[in-house]
């Protein structure tokens, strides 16, 4: 797995430290697991998801829900790393 | 005669003949680039550095696009495309200032560039005499 290079410098997790095991722990089965290490990761696949549709399905028209799904993702990455700190 | 009073006349207009007609309709040159490095930025955004990189490259590539298209709109399809990358690259490009100023913030909280650096140089130290 990829290091972080915040949490080896400061020692503390960044915004986006968990999703390779929020990842891991969904492909495992884990999904309540994935949920607490990375509340994002959810919105995360679902974006990647339709992300790969919109590269490969060039009929239909993907963008509003990609620009829904990266807002919902940013603003749930953000909260949920501000409760993580506190 | 006719035409000549026309042509006087102040509420006479030319018809418009740019030829954009004939062109052919063609896709906005770099929006899958954007959208890939708009992707890239939100991904990397918790290394800070990468994220805002990719993100301005981003921007500027999409601005690009985005010009192009309102020069004449009749030439390019895929404008959609192109406000799908730019709001991809604008989160990405937030996200990495956010994480940045939060590691100022901690550089701060330590005491300063300086001893952010002797701690890093002890962390180092350690691990060294851990291996030896």
């Amino acid at each position: 797995m990829l290091p972080c290079m915040h949490k080896k410098m400061f020692g503390t997790e960044c915004l986006g430290c968990g999703t390779q095991r929020a990842a891991y722990m969904l492909l495992q089965g884990d999904f309540a697991g994935a949920f607490k290490m990375f509340p994002a990761i959810y919105t995360t696949v679902l974006l990647f998801g339709f992300l790969f549709l919109h590269f490969v399905d060039k009929k239909r028209n993907y963008n509003k829900i990609i620009v829904f799904l990266a807002i919902i993702n940013a603003i749930i990455m953000v909260f949920a790393y501000i409760y993580k700190q506190f | 005669m006719e035409n000549y009073q026309n042509q006087n006349d102040p509420n006479y207009r030319q018809p418009q003949t740019n030829g954009n007609e004939n062109f052919m309709v063609t896709k906005l040159p770099n929006t899958t680039i954007a959208m890939v490095l708009g992707i890239v930025s939100i991904v990397c955004c918790c290394t800070g550095i990468i994220g805002i990189i990719c993100s301005v490259i981003g921007l500027v590539i999409i601005n690009k696009d985005i010009k192009l298209y309102n020069n004449n709109p009749q030439q390019y399809t895929g404008i959609q495309n192109a406000n799908t990358a730019r709001i991809l690259n604008i989160i990405g490009l937030v996200l990495s200032i956010f994480n940045i100023l939060y590691s100022i913030y901690q550089i701060m909280t330590i005491g300063g560039w300086d001893a952010y650096m002797n701690e890093i140089n002890e962390a180092i130290r350690t691990v060294q005499e851990q291996q030896q």
